[in-house]
């Protein structure tokens, strides 16, 4: 099964994520890429999301062309999306949602945190907003292959 | 087939000329007000359209349109190449003005890429409309600077050589009644 | 014959200060002069330092044809207080900064102006005004430019 983990060492959490059946040439670049890090960040503006502005591709760089991803809105994406935002040779935003969102920009789907994993998603969200907002801890997120 | 894009273009410049003598609605409602009716904002955090709102701004105007204007002084640069230009460069900024809800702005800068890409194939048609914006982008970001609640910054000062020397030499005490560490246990 | 010099005039404090050519960027201070009178609002720099910036500027007569980095630039913390340079102008829009006081910024701008050395003070004294003006009253100020000839 196609699929990684994103887990947070800082807080003891993780979740499963599973490929869709689009971009799929992009999750498998992203995948390629793993183990790999970053500084857990938050959405300030669109709402309960979690972003990551600096993903590294350091392995292979992201090559597809823009016209052969799909995209979809992130207020439309489900609970448990995660989204790249301008992947291009060696790295990408990447956002996962974890509630409601009023961006209604596009932005481009490559994986699904499975459904037993949301709520720990969620906490994982809460987390990171209370150290933005408030502790001012620094948490980062890394992706790891699943049998890693 | 009436021009759209000059009536736009007359929109625009009629809306700089008030820029001008007075702050726009948008600017006013966002920066001022704290009114962002798309529901941005994360946890109803000003903040966050403040900053994004801000920055996009000036992205958008005094970085993307300005070298788009200032690259084609260059007259080998052609009608076909600045309508690529303005397709790679402004929709990305242009996405957060919308998100943060600063409308007018928005409004000007969509429907001018829309004149680019439908309307217009003249390089100097195109360069008038890019101007007007221009100026309209210019007088935006000049008044998002200016109605910044910069009061707020008052209570957090940039510490200069001095200050911390100080700092550093009693740091110290910091530590005399209560350790801030984490424990290990913890 | 004298230097040929600009007003910048605040009609709601009805201050203003002369403003002269200096030894370099000629084509700027003719191509300034050339597309006045113009107006727009007064702010202030927030992080280099205290510079007054006037960020719209309608270039009405004559669209720009010169490039920032073709002109001869100067450091800004290196020169003095009361000189003015154009920034981000291209099209029909100028953008303009005049140093008022400290400023750390090191990096080089295109300088062609400069307040004549007796209304330096009133320009210090409207600097910090409109800085304080900044922060939290946000009042709207308008400040104007026209050539000293027309007035």
């Amino acid at each position: 099964m196609r699929s990684f983990i994103m887990r947070w060492p800082e807080l003891g959490l993780g979740v499963r994520c599973k490929g869709l059946d689009i971009n799929q040439a992009a999750f498998d670049i992203f995948v390629e890429n793993m183990p790999t890090k970053a500084l857990q960040g938050h959405e300030m503006v669109g709402g309960w999301l979690l972003r990551d502005h600096s993903i590294l591709f350091n392995r292979k760089p992201f090559d597809i062309p823009k016209v052969e991803l799909s995209t979809e809105n992130m207020d439309q994406a489900p609970v448990g999306r995660i989204s790249f935002l301008r992947p291009q040779g060696r790295g990408a935003e990447l956002l996962a949602k974890y509630d409601e969102s009023v961006d209604t920009r596009e932005y481009i789907p490559v994986a699904q945190v499975v459904p037993e994993d949301l709520e720990i998603l969620k906490k994982a969200g809460r987390e990171q907003w209370k150290a933005t907002t408030r502790t001012r801890e620094i948490i980062f997120v890394e992706f790891v292959k699943e049998d890693a | 087939m009436a021009e759209n894009w000059k009536m736009l273009q007359q929109e625009i410049d009629a809306a700089s000329e008030r820029a001008v003598e007075e702050c726009p609605d948008d600017m006013l409602r966002v920066f001022e007000y704290d009114i962002v009716r798309t529901g941005a904002g994360t946890g109803r955090l000003m903040m966050g359209p403040w900053w994004e709102g801000a920055t996009s701004t000036r992205y958008l105007g005094s970085y993307y349109i300005f070298n788009i204007v200032k690259v084609a002084q260059d007259m080998n640069i052609s009608a076909e190449q600045i309508r690529q230009l303005v397709n790679l460069m402004l929709p990305t900024a242009l996405g957060t003005v919308e998100l943060c809800d600063i409308s007018d702005y928005a409004r000007f800068t969509r429907q001018t890429i829309d004149c680019i890409n439908e309307e217009i194939d003249d390089r100097e048609d195109m360069l008038s409309l890019l101007n007007s914006l221009w100026f309209y982008g210019s007088a935006a970001n000049a008044w998002c600077q200016y109605r910044m609640k910069w009061g707020i910054g008052l209570s957090f000062k940039v510490n200069h050589r001095d200050d911390l020397i100080y700092m550093g030499s009693r740091a110290n005490e910091a530590f005399e009644r209560w350790d801030h560490e984490k424990k290990e246990e913890n | 014959m004298d230097e040929p010099r600009f007003i910048i005039r605040w009609p709601e404090l009805n201050k203003q200060v002369r403003v002269g050519p200096i030894d370099r960027n000629r084509k700027l201070f003719d191509w300034f002069m050339e597309n006045l009178p113009a107006r727009c609002i007064q702010t202030t720099t927030v992080v280099a330092g205290l510079s007054v910036n006037m960020q719209f500027i309608r270039m009405n007569k004559t669209v720009c044809d010169w490039i920032q980095e073709d002109m001869e630039l100067e450091y800004i913390h290196e020169w003095p207080c009361g000189r003015g340079f154009m920034f981000m102008t291209a099209g029909n829009v100028a953008h303009l900064c005049f140093k008022v006081d400290w400023v750390t910024e090191p990096l080089a701008y295109p300088t062609f102006c400069e307040v004549i050395e007796e209304d330096k003070p009133i320009l210090k004294e409207v600097g910090w005004f409109f800085w304080e003006r900044l922060l939290m009253e946000k009042e709207t100020y308008h400040v104007e430019f026209i050539r000293e000839e027309d007035t």
